[in-house]
């Protein structure tokens, strides 16, 4: 960071602080954005993908120049890399102990879901647990703890406490605002439109069909010609994406 | 933990802490297994659980236990999720909490009151599955 690029980011998180125009902070993020990436190299190699990394690091910026106060007499980046490194530790505390899953039950799970995508041809409906246990040779226990692995890899819950929330009063649903209870479901699609939004078109297409349709995994997999697995892994990646999303 | 033959109620009891999300997931598969759910119940099931007991393991530092009480019901499942705490502030589910919900189970409901955080889920068991 040179003298004169110093000066530039003093005047944008000035102007920042003025009138939050929301493309002064992108200019302040994207200006600070090697900073995140360096915080998130800190956590590389330890069970979690670097891009995730390099998201949550990002995210953590983004907080940073939302919250900063220059009259606090803070440099920006000792500020922002505090809460950059906060959100990291956060994530991995919120994630880890979901994430520790042998890599023989990983190789199970995925063998257990190619079988139940094969019974599901062949039956012409999902199998039940005994009939994979049939197929497989293994015992139903093992096989419930396969299926259960994919689910273990969800890092967060939207549930969870949300950035900054240390005392757990706030939370990353409470970011979508208060809701009552029993909603109709027209209403309700209209309160996660905006998430929808954000997805892919085929992620939105299988979010809408499994939760405003009410197709099954097995009768998406059918209509979009993938596998029931492929399914599966795409709600999970598209619910995490969409937790993302609403931090 | 008391454990059952595969019609008989199941109920199990934790500490509040995420660690025990997992054992939740795993024991309401396995008695949904039991009563011949596919895997695709399961996997909406587990969704569903993963669900309820994060909500209530909200506010970590309260404390408590939570509670699950697992039990058949005509055609499918019911599960009943306690957390037993001191004191448990409202927490309203959010938006896609409740979608989660509504696609993954036939009904649900929750409620706080007097230092005891509640969700009750049923689902059914898809008809061709319990005829097969």
């Amino acid at each position: 960071m040179n003298e004169r690029n110093d000066e530039e980011r003093l005047r944008l998180l000035e102007s920042f602080a003025e009138n939050r125009d929301p493309a002064v902070r992108n200019a302040i993020v994207e200006s600070f954005a090697p900073l995140a990436q360096y915080f998130a190299n800190r956590y590389r190699d330890r069970g979690v993908e670097m891009a995730d990394l390099s998201q949550v690091a990002q995210l953590g910026l983004v907080k940073a120049v939302d919250r900063f106060d220059l009259e606090q007499g803070v440099q920006f980046s000792t500020f922002a890399g505090r809460t950059i490194d906060g959100e990291l530790k956060r994530h991995f505390r919120d994630s880890t102990w979901s994430m520790r899953v042998p890599r023989s039950l990983k190789e199970l799970s995925i063998e257990i879901r190619q079988l139940a995508d094969q019974r599901s041809v062949d039956l012409g409906r999902p199998p039940t647990v005994a009939e994979l246990a049939t197929a497989s040779g293994y015992d139903v226990d093992r096989i419930l703890e396969a299926l259960d692995v994919q689910t273990a890899y969800r890092a967060q819950s939207i549930d969870r406490p949300a950035v900054g929330s240390d005392d757990g009063s706030s939370t990353v649903a409470s970011t979508l605002g208060q809701d009552e209870a029993g909603f109709e479901q027209m209403e309700l699609r209209d309160a996660v439109q905006s998430l929808l939004d954000t997805l892919a078109d085929r992620e939105r297409e299988i979010i809408e069909l499994r939760f405003f349709d009410d197709l099954s995994q097995s009768e998406i997999a059918e209509r979009m010609n993938m596998s029931q697995m492929h399914v599966s892994r795409l709600l999970r990646k598209t619910f995490d994406q969409l937790r993302a999303t609403m931090r | 933990m008391t454990t059952s033959s595969k019609s008989e109620p199941f109920m199990v009891r934790f500490p509040a802490r995420p660690g025990y999300l997992r054992l939740s997931r795993l024991n309401a598969a396995t008695f949904a297994s039991g009563l011949g759910f596919d895997v695709d119940a399961l996997d909406d099931l587990r969704l569903a659980v993963d669900e309820a007991v994060t909500w209530l393991l909200r506010d970590e530092d309260a404390g408590g236990s939570v509670q699950l009480e697992l039990s058949e019901v005509a055609g499918g499942l019911h599960l009943v999720g306690r957390r037993i705490a001191s004191t448990l502030p409202d927490r309203p589910l959010d938006d896609l909490v409740h979608a989660i919900f509504g696609a993954t189970t036939d009904s649900y409901d929750t409620a706080t009151e007097s230092g005891e955080r509640r969700v009750t889920l049923t689902k059914s068991l898809d008809p061709t599955v319990a005829a097969s």
